[in-house]
């Protein structure tokens, strides 16, 4: 079956109008699952150019060479790195080294609203590949953590307090999440630090870590288009806003995360949901969240997923042991330390694994 | 035939019906044009213990008036908005379902002109007045109209799109009587709209077109519906979860001297509708492309075949066409003498 990026190869190659100098513009945006969003912000900066997005999301049929030859077709060609998983006989790499009208960009990515957010790993696949649960890839490392350590849901929900949350650092990110976005922006010479001041001033701008808001993209499309020389016409782009991402997954900030931020939060879960033609969609609060993902994991053998921040949680007495206490259970051979700052080695970085 | 979303939705309630699935909360039909996914879709995250449904009535669909009412007697709440007949078989409308239906509650479709006061419905009377679409679905801009009509070339109907234009028409005079009628929808359907419309204002432009509000707009009568019929009606963080439907299809564009009168910034960038998104991005025109594409559109009809309510009054009103004739650059003498 052939997959979108095919589609969009085949019909570039097809299309004679990119085979001649129109009015405007011809850019083509490679990228993951934010290709849409960067193409459709590009496209309002600029109405008179062609904007293609070519998704790299699923293994497509066509190879690497005849994604060059259709890339080759634009004038401007927007490309976020991939792996050698994506498209047959090469990476990112093979198409840098082959085109010259190249602008470089990162995977927008910012953790610091969502820091119980984590990918769970299978040890028996090839290169320990991510699991889906409820949320697609997206699981709670506090969830997860409950599993593991053999805790009943009810026992589960109690960690999702305040206490615990400063406990194990997730109102210490901010500035490692900013960091690590900035430094990401400067490997590939993009400046985001007055953008991401105006994001923050509106509030929340992820859905998850790894999808933000539309205007997020309108600003990094509009960034992008000017280091490429494309010209650029101010937008009113809230009235336009086409908003792919949030028909996907919509990983809450919890109410107590968001308040230290100053918005409001949720404990609601939203699953992907893409055609919206009679059903609105499905959603989890936090116990049925927590209870799915219970189910999802009991289909694995006990040692077959894995996460390393909560491998480390597992691993460490204190961590674990306060953990459990505040879970209301009493640790094995543990003393629970009782809440509040102490436990140091809790704490979980920017990286966010 | 094919299916329309209507008879799938139908048919999947009767089929969840038979298979006695229950869900914690109540079942609610949302019943309703464009703007019932909004509504539904904000209800769901308002009560997730409800099971939301959602009948859309936005084709042509098979099934009749009796079926649909029959099949929404079986939710414990229905809320429903207004149609036109030409949906249902047999000639079915909201007038008709209001006759088969005991439990329905009625809430208004939503309507807002002052942001788009140029916007205007183009039907041709020699197919039982059927609306003519064009790149912005049935919204025609009344000037390019006007200009058509007139006979004036694209160069000159694009001199039209100006303050003085809009000041002589009486674009800037229109926000008090769009609010009033707009509240006016709300009461006949006990809805007070008043504090929710000062809200919506202070976001800035809240409608896509005339009859295509923002998200949370319709989260805002999500609230009032279900607060009616004692549900959880919140507030939530709805911008968070804002899943828009409407912004898929057309947006008319508040044009940028009238959207700097209302504080809000605009543009003369048109938007077709477009719902695939996976490998293009749909189609937009600037202003001299859209007058363009809409001289098109209207070159496919014969003369007899385009009518509106609005310009048909400029065009026989002497002082007016020559106004904007004089605005235009062609003035009406020329013009006629050329021909």
């Amino acid at each position: 079956m052939l997959t979108t990026l095919d589609q969009r190869v085949i019909a570039s190659l097809r299309d004679r109008s990119l085979r001649r100098p129109g009015s405007g513009p011809r850019i083509a945006v490679v990228a993951n699952c934010q290709n849409f969003s960067i193409a459709y912000a590009m496209k309002l900066l600029n109405v008179e150019a062609m904007v293609h997005p070519f998704p790299v999301m699923f293994k497509p049929w066509i190879g690497i060479k005849t994604l060059i030859r259709a890339l080759k077709l634009y004038d401007y060609v927007f490309l976020q790195p991939f792996g050698p998983r994506y498209v047959r006989g090469g990476t990112s790499d093979t198409i840098v080294a082959e085109l010259k009208n190249l602008v470089l960009f990162p995977t927008i990515v910012f953790t610091g609203f969502h820091p119980d957010q984590i990918y769970v790993e299978d040890r028996t696949l090839e290169d320990n590949a991510r699991i889906g649960g409820p949320l697609g890839p997206y699981h709670s490392a506090l969830a997860f953590f409950a599993y593991r350590a053999g805790l009943p849901v009810d026992a589960a929900l109690r960690l999702f307090n305040r206490d615990v949350f400063e406990a194990v650092g997730y109102f210490d990110i901010w500035n490692e999440a900013s960091d690590a976005f900035l430094r990401e922006g400067e490997k590939f010479s993009l400046d985001f630090r007055e953008d991401l001041l105006r994001w923050t001033r509106r509030g929340l701008f992820m859905y998850s870590s790894i999808h933000p808001k539309p205007f997020v993209f309108l600003d990094v499309a509009r960034q992008l288009m000017q280091k490429a020389g494309v010209p650029v016409t101010p937008i009113n782009y809230d009235n336009y806003a086409v908003d792919d991402l949030v028909r996907g997954v919509v990983y809450p900030v919890y109410p107590e995360i968001a308040e230290f931020y100053g918005f409001s939060g949720s404990y609601i879960f939203k699953g992907a949901h893409f055609s919206l033609t009679h059903n609105v969609g499905e959603f989890w609060t936090l116990r049925r969240f927590v209870t799915d993902c219970y189910r999802f994991y009991a289909t694995y053998k006990p040692d077959q997923l894995t996460n390393e921040r909560v491998e480390t949680w597992l691993g460490d007495t204190e961590a674990s042991g306060f953990l459990l206490g505040m879970a209301g259970v009493q640790p094995r051979g543990l003393n629970p330390s009782g809440g509040g700052r102490g436990a140091a080695n809790l704490a979980v970085g920017a990286s966010l694994g | 035939m094919l299916l329309a979303s209507l008879d799938r939705q139908v048919i999947a309630s009767w089929q969840k019906r038979a298979l006695k699935r229950r869900p914690s909360g109540p079942r609610i039909a949302i019943v309703g044009p464009c703007q019932s996914f909004g509504v539904a879709y904000a209800m769901k995250l308002l009560d997730l213990e409800a099971e939301i449904d959602r009948f859309s009535i936005v084709s042509r669909s098979w099934t009749d008036t009796k079926t649909l009412a029959r099949t929404l007697e079986t939710y414990d709440y229905v809320f429903c908005q207004d149609f036109a007949p030409g949906y249902i078989r047999g000639g079915g409308s909201s007038e008709t379902l209001r006759g088969e239906l005991r439990k329905g509650i009625w809430f208004p479709l939503l309507i807002f002109t002052a942001y788009h006061p140029d916007l205007i419905l183009v039907f041709d009377p020699t197919k039982g007045n059927s609306l003519i679409h064009c790149g912005t679905g049935p919204c025609h801009s009344a000037l390019v109209f006007f200009a058509y009509r007139a006979g004036l070339p694209v160069e000159a109907a694009l001199r039209l799109f100006r303050r003085e234009v809009y000041e002589a028409l009486g674009y800037f005079d229109v926000w008090e009587g769009a609010a009033a009628a707009l509240l006016e929808q709300g009461r006949q359907y006990g809805l007070d709209l008043s504090a929710d419309l000062v809200r919506w204002t202070t976001r800035g432009c809240f409608m896509y077109s005339v009859n295509h509000p923002k998200p949370y707009v319709m989260y805002d009568i999500a609230r009032m519906l279900l607060r009616s019929v004692g549900r959880p009606s919140g507030p939530i963080d709805f911008d968070t979860y804002a899943v828009d439907d409407i912004v898929r299809g057309y947006i008319f564009p508040v044009y940028p001297e009238i959207a700097e009168f209302y504080g809000v910034s605009g543009s003369y960038i048109f938007k077709a509708s477009h719902y695939r998104l996976s490998k293009n991005l749909g189609r937009f025109w600037d202003l001299p492309g859209y007058i363009q594409h809409c001289y098109g559109v209207y070159g496919r009809y014969r003369p007899e075949q385009l009518a509106d309510y609005r310009v048909k009054d400029w065009l026989a009103d002497a002082a007016t066409s020559k106004l904007l004739h004089d605005f235009a650059g062609v003035p009406r003498g020329r013009l006629a003498s050329a021909a």
